[in-house]
């Protein structure tokens, strides 16, 4: 063997030298260029540090999920939201196609005057106004049941009788710039907080799935405010329960746990 | 007796499997249970970004649920998911590409002005510089080969794993891992170099 093997001939050894996954003649080989080459023994260092790094991902803390099986639970259970018409169609079988088309040609050749009527729905993120609580019901997860009070009945204390909240976090399907009007899936943060000139701000952060842009702040009395919003009117509305905590109050809305105060600096967190 | 194990293993997610199939959610969670947290982790990796690791866990595991009766056994559960949640991912990144959104306009997009939810400081502080840099350096990285060295180097999944993962041959699997690792090497240097650090880790 030669005694000074080139750094091209070893390049492609370094990493699985560094990973230790070599065979021994492969291992003096790449050693034995080592000790006559600076450039390569940086190179290995590289390396290294590159595979070590990778292995400590394995095991690092990355920032915890915020989002548990209770949540996924209550989709779950939830039934299935509709498949959008466009699918149905499109998977129809070629019986119900023909009868499809021989509708719409009868319906071209018979059309009747027909009112225009505004169903125009605005893209975005929506929330239902106003409405009754829904929604599947999550223990919270220091669920004291005495301690337990709705968040309804919290807010209202809070807020007095004259507003209406409820969010509607409406599951969606993933993906995909065809679907303009859907609820998003589900907010991701909720931040109950900053009273400012007598109201209550919330702060409901998603994504909308067309647009990836963010629904920043909704006011409690339905006006839109603060970053990204796009013009709607939102308005909040609790769907489960509060439990007081040792750190505030836990929330459960929509199958999303959430902890935090009503207090005036915000906050919810650790769903 | 590895392989003892691991046949009862393959036993009880058989089990599991055929329990999620009639609909039953308590079995599900416990796959949910011993995935869940592989799955989120190479989300995360993927896509560099918690909440949209979260979201694509909580919709890898609503995925597999419903497509569990049409689960062949003879697949591992494991790479079953991953590669739901890949697709995912890859989706979602294609759709940043098309609005050319980048990683940093991402990272900002995830805070609210005045944010409590921002990345915890504890975590950044837990993660040591070089792992921070080497994430850094896989978030540049085409997604393809970030994808491919994820799936190797962190998940520790064989060849073959990825192969099925990927949807590709196993040579094919060993050339790109190949290509990644070097690519993600000349990352990791350059950024060491930016940062002014030598490359003797002392970090």
């Amino acid at each position: 063997m030669r005694g000074n093997t080139n750094c091209r001939s070893v390049a492609d050894l370094l990493w699985n030298y560094t990973a230790h996954t070599l065979s021994e003649l492969e291992v003096e080989r790449v050693e034995s260029h080592l000790t006559t080459c600076t450039a390569c023994r940086a190179e290995v260092e590289t390396y290294r540090l590159t595979v070590d790094a990778l292995g400590a991902m394995r095991h690092d803390s990355i920032p915890a999920s915020r989002r548990g099986w209770h949540e996924l639970q209550a989709r779950l259970s939830a039934p299935q939201p509709r498949t959008s018409w466009i699918r149905s169609v499109w998977n129809m079988p070629t019986l119900a196609w023909s009868s499809v088309a021989l509708a719409a040609m009868v319906f071209l050749l018979f059309r009747p005057v027909i009112n225009g009527g505004n169903g125009v729905n605005r893209g975005g993120v929506q929330f239902d106004p106003g409405g009754s609580p829904s929604a599947a019901l999550v223990s919270p997860p220091n669920s004291d049941s005495d301690a337990a009070m709705s968040l309804d009945e919290a807010m209202t204390q809070r807020l007095g009788p004259d507003y209406e909240y409820r969010l509607n976090a409406d599951s969606g399907n993933s993906g995909g710039d065809s679907n303009r009007n859907r609820t998003i899936r589900q907010p991701q943060r909720i931040a109950l907080g900053g009273a400012s000139e007598g109201r209550t701000r919330y702060a409901v952060s998603g994504r909308r799935n067309h647009r990836n842009s963010r629904l920043n702040f909704a006011t409690m009395d339905g006006k839109a405010g603060g970053n990204g919003v796009d013009g709607n009117d939102y308005v909040l509305t609790p769907v489960s329960t509060v439990a007081d905590s040792e750190n505030g109050t836990d929330y459960v809305m929509g199958g999303m746990v959430m902890s935090g105060r009503t207090s005036d600096t915000e906050v919810a967190r650790g769903w | 007796m590895i392989a003892a194990r691991g046949a009862t293993m393959q036993v009880t997610e058989d089990q599991l499997v055929a329990r999620c199939r009639s609909g039953d959610v308590d079995a599900f969670a416990q796959i949910y249970a011993q995935y869940e947290r592989q799955v989120y982790r190479y989300a995360y990796h993927l896509l560099g970004h918690r909440d949209d690791a979260d979201d694509i866990k909580q919709e890898t595991f609503v995925k597999a649920f419903q497509a569990m009766p049409g689960f062949r056994s003879e697949a591992s559960l494991q790479t079953w998911l991953l590669k739901i949640c890949g697709n995912l991912c890859r989706d979602k990144i294609k759709s940043w590409d098309r609005r050319k959104v980048s990683y940093d306009a991402r990272l900002e997009d995830d805070s609210l002005p005045g944010d409590a939810f921002a990345e915890d400081p504890m975590h950044i502080v837990a993660r040591s510089q070089m792992t921070e840099t080497v994430f850094l350096a896989l978030q540049g990285m085409p997604a393809a080969q970030r994808d491919i060295i994820l799936l190797h180097e962190v998940e520790d999944l064989s060849y073959e794993q990825i192969a099925n993962v990927l949807g590709c041959s196993r040579t094919s699997v060993k050339l790109r891992i190949f290509r990644a690792r070097r690519c993600l090497k000349e990352r990791v240097a350059s950024l060491l170099k930016a940062k002014g650090m030598d490359d003797e880790g002392k970090y």
